[in-house]
């Protein structure tokens, strides 16, 4: 397996891991969850009436009017803001430009709700520098990564026999685009993925607790007689369960790599609940991902690629 | 008209009287029957085995397989009227040397089309570059491939030519690199402009992580010195990764004082330095002995007349 190049995370995007999270805590309103301190929860606005909130580097404004929702998404430059505020109702003109999105309806549900969902795809993440794992022994990993922005609306569906309104996302809005990276042993074989460019931490102190990114353990096993070395980690994050815990800091499912004897490694996903803390949202894909996983990480460890 | 030929003329009634006949003619019937069915059943089958395989694999060894059974029965259902096939084979050689000269360029086209086919040479969806045009493949028929360009023009290429032909697939590998070519000043921090660029693929998100990108030295060129920036994206985002990128690294450059060259000669003169003088431009009322340039200027500066090549001038700024 080929050494892992240092430049991952490099020093012009780094923070300093003691940095404190400047978190806006702003009063609590009727309709906003207990749990969710910065940036999660939902909105109530009359026709004409706008909302914001903002998550890490990226702030969302919406409208409601008579016949749409218009959605204003802009992302500032620095990916490691810890800046944070609740969704809330402004008395603000529009932004300028046009809308990033718009949604119609015969008439527009009056409240908004957001919710974080994890990555659509998996994320690559890389070891602050070279890790080996000596035989029989274990290492957890803490590797964060941003988090999507659901906005649901409840909308009155039309068909015969439904009950009330049911919830409905409209779209789901990155609060930091990671970059594209390719996961595989060829150019031919593999699958998109999102990097990560902070580096995975062993120590989840470490790791600041910025609002916009959830924090996933990932755990490798060696027992395999010789020791194993880590050049890149993939959180399988599709597969992974999101919540808060009473600090506000989003977590997800631990993921466990196990390297047997054999070489052959196997990969499960270890449901983790944080004490006090809430489940957010349920894993987007609720298929079986072992086998999958574990060829592709399997090959890599052996460093086929 | 003979009174003898009447009846071998309608021989054939007597014929149609006898009651074998009938009976050839009802196993025939039946032999054509059961191969319609039989036929059907072996396509069917041959379809569902080789899921496999694309569809244009499939529809083709399937006809194949449907049509070769129902060739088999039919040829069983004639032999009950007594065909003698070994007559039918050598008249069926002759013909087919006399249709094959005839049509030579179509059967070179069909058994291409069928290597086409079945080397999954091309599927339709992709985009290829063919003899200089690059479009989507439409569809790949037994006689020709079409394509639709992106100026939206169909274009029939007969399949002898797409076999003989190199094919450039564009979009079968799921990611594609872009090479960037640039060049900066001779005066340029290399240093700087090394970290700018990778920075601006680090920044671009359809620019992949992994494989990494590559920045290589291409040397000093005439008027810059020379870089390649090679990128990687999924090959849907290719066209935007190459149109964002390219203005990131301008903008990158502009805000770094990096400064592209535009093509730059140096002129030096020979053993004998080239005069160059500066004249004062004609005015009306007189002009010089050689009709040109070098007048007396009306505010009285004279000049001489430009000095010949090689002939050094008494005054005026010299550049080389």
């Amino acid at each position: 397996m080929s050494q892992a190049p240092s430049d991952a995370g490099g020093p012009h995007l780094e923070r300093p891991a003691d940095e404190a999270p400047v978190v806006e805590t702003p009063p609590a309103g009727p309709s906003e969850q207990p749990l969710d301190p910065r940036w999660l929860g939902s909105v109530t606005l009359p026709v004409g009436g706008l909302a914001r909130w903002r998550a890490g580097p990226s702030t969302v404004t919406v409208q409601r009017r008579a016949s749409d929702w218009r959605i204003w998404h802009e992302t500032g430059p620095d990916a490691y803001a810890v800046d944070a505020e609740r969704a809330r109702r402004i008395e603000e003109e529009p932004p300028d430009g046009a809308p990033t999105a718009r949604f119609s309806f015969a008439e527009t549900p009056d409240t908004i709700t957001v919710t974080p969902s994890l990555a659509d795809r998996p994320v690559i993440v890389r070891p602050e520098s070279t890790l080996s794992i000596p035989p029989g022994e274990r290492m957890t990993l803490y590797v964060s990564a941003p988090v999507w922005m659901a906005l649901q609306l409840k909308v009155r569906r039309p068909k015969r026999g439904s009950k009330g309104p049911s919830p409905v996302v409209l779209t789901e809005l990155s609060s930091h685009r990671p970059s594209d990276t390719w996961f595989g042993p060829s150019t031919r074989e593999g699958e998109l993925c999102y990097a990560v460019r902070t580096a995975a931490r062993a120590d989840v102190a470490e790791l600041p607790l910025r609002p916009h990114r959830a924090v996933t353990p990932v755990t490798v096993e060696n027992q395999a007689a010789t020791p194993v070395e880590i050049v890149r980690i993939e959180a399988p994050m599709p597969f992974l369960a999101l919540h808060v815990d009473r600090d506000g800091r989003l977590w997800t499912d631990g993921v466990l790599f196990t390297i047997g004897a054999d070489d052959d490694t196997s990969v499960r996903v270890t449901p983790r609940a944080p004490a006090g803390g809430e489940r957010l949202a349920e894993p987007r894909d609720a298929r079986s991902f072992g086998q999958t996983i574990s060829k592709t990480f399997s090959r890599l460890l052996r460093g086929e690629n | 008209m003979t009174a003898d030929a009447i009846p071998e003329s309608f021989a054939f009634l007597s014929a149609l009287a006898d009651p074998s006949f009938w009976w050839s003619v009802a196993r025939a019937a039946l032999y054509l029957v059961i191969g319609v069915i039989v036929a059907r059943m072996v396509r069917f089958g041959v379809q569902r085995s080789l899921t496999h395989l694309e569809a244009g694999q499939r529809m083709l060894l399937t006809r194949i397989a449907g049509y070769t059974v129902l060739t088999l029965f039919l040829i069983s259902a004639l032999r009950q009227f007594g065909f003698d096939f070994a007559v039918l084979l050598g008249a069926a050689g002759i013909v087919t040397v006399a249709v094959g000269f005839a049509s030579q360029t179509s059967a070179s086209n069909l058994i291409s089309g069928l290597f086409l086919v079945l080397e999954r040479a091309v599927r339709p969806g992709e985009i290829v570059t063919v003899g200089g045009r690059t479009g989507e493949v439409v569809s790949v028929d037994l006689l020709s491939t079409k394509l639709r360009t992106f100026d939206n023009l169909h274009v029939r290429i007969p399949n002898e030519t797409m076999v003989t032909s190199e094919i450039v697939t564009l979009n079968r590998h799921p990611i594609r690199r872009f090479d960037l070519n640039v060049g900066v000043a001779y005066d340029s921090d290399l240093g700087v402009v090394q970290k700018t660029l990778l920075e601006v693929a680090a920044r671009n998100p359809l620019c992949l992580d992994e494989p990494a990108p590559l920045l290589i030295s291409q040397g000093f060129g005439a008027s810059s010195i020379d870089y390649l920036l090679a990128v990687w994206a999924k090959s849907e985002n290719w066209l935007t990764l190459r149109n964002t990128i390219t203005r990131e690294v301008k903008e990158a450059f502009d805000a770094a004082g990096i400064e592209i060259p535009f093509p730059q000669r140096t002129l030096q003169p020979g053993a004998t330095p080239l005069a160059v003088q500066l004249v004062a431009p004609a005015t009306g009322g007189s002009s010089s002995p050689d009709g040109g340039a070098g007048t007396t200027g009306a505010d009285g500066a004279e000049a001489a007349p430009l000095a010949g090549e090689g002939t050094p001038s008494a005054s005026g700024a010299r550049r080389a």
